[in-house]
């Protein structure tokens, strides 16, 4: 080992084009030896250049290049992933627009093949002709004499005429295709089943249930059976007099029977499912708890030194939840106005951030930064005229609240909204997360695709009621 | 365990370990490498490695020969082999994998029809998927999976597999994918062949069918197709940045509370700005010299400063470097991720 490693040497050790041992060699000199040490440090400022070099912590740098695989779409749209995998995958399919279209064509897919898993398919057992024949000869194994022979043709012809009577009155239904189909009496919105394969192809049949694979006994190929029910999906052709409720849905048709069976909607996870089930049962839904912690409360201080109280309104948002973290805060025009300042406090610590003084034609303020999700926040507007300042709302007038959609929250929606184009299911969510306007334009376009529908009208008036 | 494997990991001297790997890479990985080309994608390789007609094919090859060298040469620094039994095997399924990937980004639509077909294969009360003793990944009607030992392949399924457009010859023509769902179109393609056939046969076959067609706006190696949105301006909130030496000295001093998977993942994978690798980084700081990180890793010089010539790795070879899956990989990164933006950046 030298005393000291020449220039060149440490430039290799700093490119780590050195095989292993030289670099473990030079690594544990340059720790015991100043002037070499100083030597890498010179040679790696080199190559660094003049500028400060940063890094990011934001995981979004490095997560946008783990694309999804087959197995996590299946467990990300099953909603099997734990919370971390989920949050880690929602991240990724927010920056990256492949595995979002990835997501997106396999819930589609999902879609489509719902009411196909109800339809059995069975390989055709093709014989050669002569095997046939051949199989049919092994039933006379006796010993082939005349009389024998005189009775088999007997018996053919009484067959063949037998046959011929038969089909002629018409009690025979007779398929001369080798395999059967039978398509179940399709929902109004299910694919209506393909015609037999020409040239024989699979059995259309029934399955206990869709979702399950399971692998039962052998399939009847020419009478296949309806059975009884195992399901809510498995029952798309049952009796429309059993039916409790039914309605359009963006596109399909959703109903709920007497016995609590949900059909239309088999894309939806289970509590979305029991959320829409629950509604459709009672007829309507209730007002989520996040708004009755926004409901108006009185403030607690003197917030303005008018006696009488000019015109200033604050538009939005307010008194609901809101998805955005960085909303846009608005508010009608003050006349005389100077100027606005906006200021946004944290229900949890009182935390806030304030706005510039905004000039007096400015009527909206988007904060820099955004708003922690989860929270409640309360907000007032600051106009300054001639006569001094006038927030509001004022200290006799209700806070003005609104809450940040949860992580949790978003994530679920974000799920949903891959998962259906359902109307409903999607107003339930919105509904039930307190997000009222998104709510009611949901139950909107619901009750415009439902215009006979007592309860589509009576979920949008219900959702209007909470503004 | 391979015996060549096991005698490249355990010795010491270098001129053996090169002979060891030249064998291990020309000799046992290379075919199986050349033979999944071959199969998967229709790649034709030749023993050099040449492709003349073909860069992509070059380019694939070369990638996972030289990912294989540095696995063998991560393995051997750490004398561990990470569970490989079968080299071979193992050479075949880093090959698989690269295909996929390849296959993923080159032919999104086919690599989504692909997704679509093994979901519907494996819900489907009529089909099933399975391996075949021989690591094939096979697929049929239920009925067929307990006669796939008999090794029944058909006349058929060679045919489909050579040339896949045959299927629309034969009989079916082109058929409207919004009007006949998938599992009738797989059912008319196990009809047709009458025995199990491989999930890539039916999926090149299916693709034919529905006479799928890819976008042409992407390329390999091109991160365009990524389209990442960039996050908005409040999505950004944490990608703030951090003055190097101060900052160095506290993201060290987090990483050593850390637990160790999360703190090697974060290591191995960290890149700044300008590339640079944290021990590099870390040194030039005097933050820490390569001796003390090691201990912290829990890692010997030597093999640290194997990994420090891979440096910054991705989270895939992380992955194999610890014989773990990369979720967990994607998980322990992410956990040291919000710890150190909790720990160094605030609530805020």
């Amino acid at each position: 080992m030298p005393e000291h490693f020449s220039k060149s040497l440490i430039e290799q050790f700093r490119d780590r084009s050195l095989d292993v041992s030289t670099l473990s060699a030079i690594a544990a000199h340059l720790e015991s030896c100043v002037e070499c040490y100083e030597l890498f440090r010179e040679a790696f400022r080199d190559k660094k250049g003049g500028a400060t070099a940063r890094f990011t912590l934001s995981s979004a740098v490095w997560l946008k290049d783990e694309h999804i695989e087959y197995e996590q779409i299946v467990s990300y749209v099953d909603g099997s992933l734990d919370a971390e995998d989920r949050e880690i995958l929602d991240k990724h399919i927010e920056l990256c627009m492949r595995c979002r279209d990835d997501v997106r064509n396999f819930v589609a897919h999902r879609q489509q093949i719902e009411p196909e898993l109800k339809i059995r398919y069975v390989p055709y057992e093709k014989q050669p002709k002569w095997r046939h024949f051949a199989d049919w000869l092994e039933g006379f194994r006796l010993p082939l004499k005349p009389a024998h022979a005189v009775y088999t043709l007997l018996l053919i012809s009484a067959l063949v005429a037998a046959i011929i009577f038969l089909r002629r009155d018409g009690s025979i239904s007779h398929s001369g295709a080798p395999i059967a189909n039978v398509t179940p009496t399709p929902t109004p919105n299910a694919p209506t089943m393909p015609n037999p394969i020409p040239g024989g192809s699979a059995i259309a049949s029934q399955s206990s249930s869709g979702a399950d694979k399971s692998r039962g006994g052998p399939v009847d190929r020419r009478q296949p059976r309806r059975i009884s029910l195992a399901g809510a999906e498995a029952a798309n052709w049952r009796d429309p007099e059993r039916l409790l409720v039914s309605l359009r849905d963006g596109g399909r048709q959703i109903s709920l029977d007497d016995t609590g069976a949900l059909m239309g909607l088999g894309d939806l996870p289970a509590s979305t499912r029991r959320l829409v089930k629950e509604t459709l049962s009672s007829g309507e839904i209730q007002r989520p708890a996040a708004l009755d912690n926004l409901s108006v409360e009185k403030g607690g201080v003197t917030r303005s030194n008018f006696t009488v109280q000019p015109s200033l309104k604050l538009i939005s948002p307010g008194q609901v939840v809101i998805i955005e973290n960085k909303p846009v805060f608005k508010w009608e025009p003050l006349k005389g106005a100077l100027g606005y300042k906006v200021y946004i406090a944290s229900r949890a610590n009182w935390d806030g951030l304030s706005s510039p003084t905004l000039t007096p034609t400015t009527l909206e303020w988007t904060p820099p930064t955004p708003l922690r999700r989860g929270e409640t926040y309360t907000w007032v507007v600051s106009a300054t005229t001639e006569k001094g300042e006038l927030t509001v709302p004022a200290s006799s007038e209700p806070e003005r609240k609104f809450k940040v959609l949860s992580e949790r929250g978003l994530s679920d929606l974000m799920r949903l909204k891959l998962q259906t184009s359902s109307r409903l299911a999607l107003g339930l969510f919105y509904a039930r997360s307190g997000l009222v306007y998104e709510a009611e334009k949901e139950f909107q376009l619901l009750a415009a695709e439902n215009a006979d529908s007592t309860l589509a009208a009576k979920l949008l008036k219900q959702a209007r009621s909470w503004r | 365990m391979d015996s060549t494997l096991l005698a490249f990991l355990q010795t010491t001297d270098a001129d053996e370990r090169e002979r060891l790997l030249s064998n291990l890479i020309l000799e046992q990985a290379a075919p199986s490498v050349r033979q999944v080309l071959s199969y998967r994608l229709r790649f034709c390789v030749g023993k050099g490695g040449r492709s003349p007609t073909n860069p992509d094919a070059e380019d694939l090859y070369h990638d996972v020969i030289a990912k294989l060298v540095k696995i063998l040469n991560e393995f051997q620094a750490q004398r561990k082999n990470a569970g490989i039994e079968d080299f071979r095997q193992y050479a075949a399924r880093v090959a698989v994998n690269a295909c996929n990937d390849y296959l993923r980004s080159k032919y999104p639509s086919r690599a989504r029809l692909k997704d679509n077909i093994r979901d519907t294969l494996e819900r489907h009360p009529s089909f099933d998927i399975w391996r075949s003793e021989q690591g094939e990944t096979l697929c049929g009607f239920g009925a067929w999976r307990n006669e796939a030992n008999k090794n029944s392949f058909h006349e058929r399924a060679r045919k489909l597999e050579e040339q896949p457009e045959i299927i629309r010859q034969e009989r079916f023509g082109i058929l409207d994918s919004q009007k006949i769902p998938l599992p009738k179109v797989l059912a008319r393609i196990f009809e047709w062949v009458s025995c199990p056939i491989e999930l890539d046969s039916l999926v090149n076959a299916t693709a034919v069918l529905l006479d799928l067609k890819e976008r042409q706006i992407e390329s390999l190696g091109d991160d365009s197709d990524l389209s990442a949105s960039a996050p908005s301006g409040g999505e950004l909130r944490y990608d703030e940045v951090l003055e190097e030496k101060a900052a160095l000295q506290k993201l060290w001093d987090e990483l050593r509370r850390m637990p160790a998977n999360q703190r090697q993942t974060f290591v191995f994978s960290f890149e700044n700005s300008k590339g640079d690798d944290l021990l590099s980084l870390l040194f030039d700081a005097g933050v820490t010299t390569p001796s003390q990180m090691a201990e912290e890793l829990g890692l010997s010089l030597d093999l640290l400063m194997g990994i420090w010539k891979e440096m910054p790795m991705r989270n895939v070879d992380i992955a194999l470097l610890l014989g773990v899956e990369r979720q967990q990989v994607n998980k322990w990164r992410y956990r040291a991720m919000k710890h150190l933006e909790k720990r160094l950046l605030g609530p805020n």
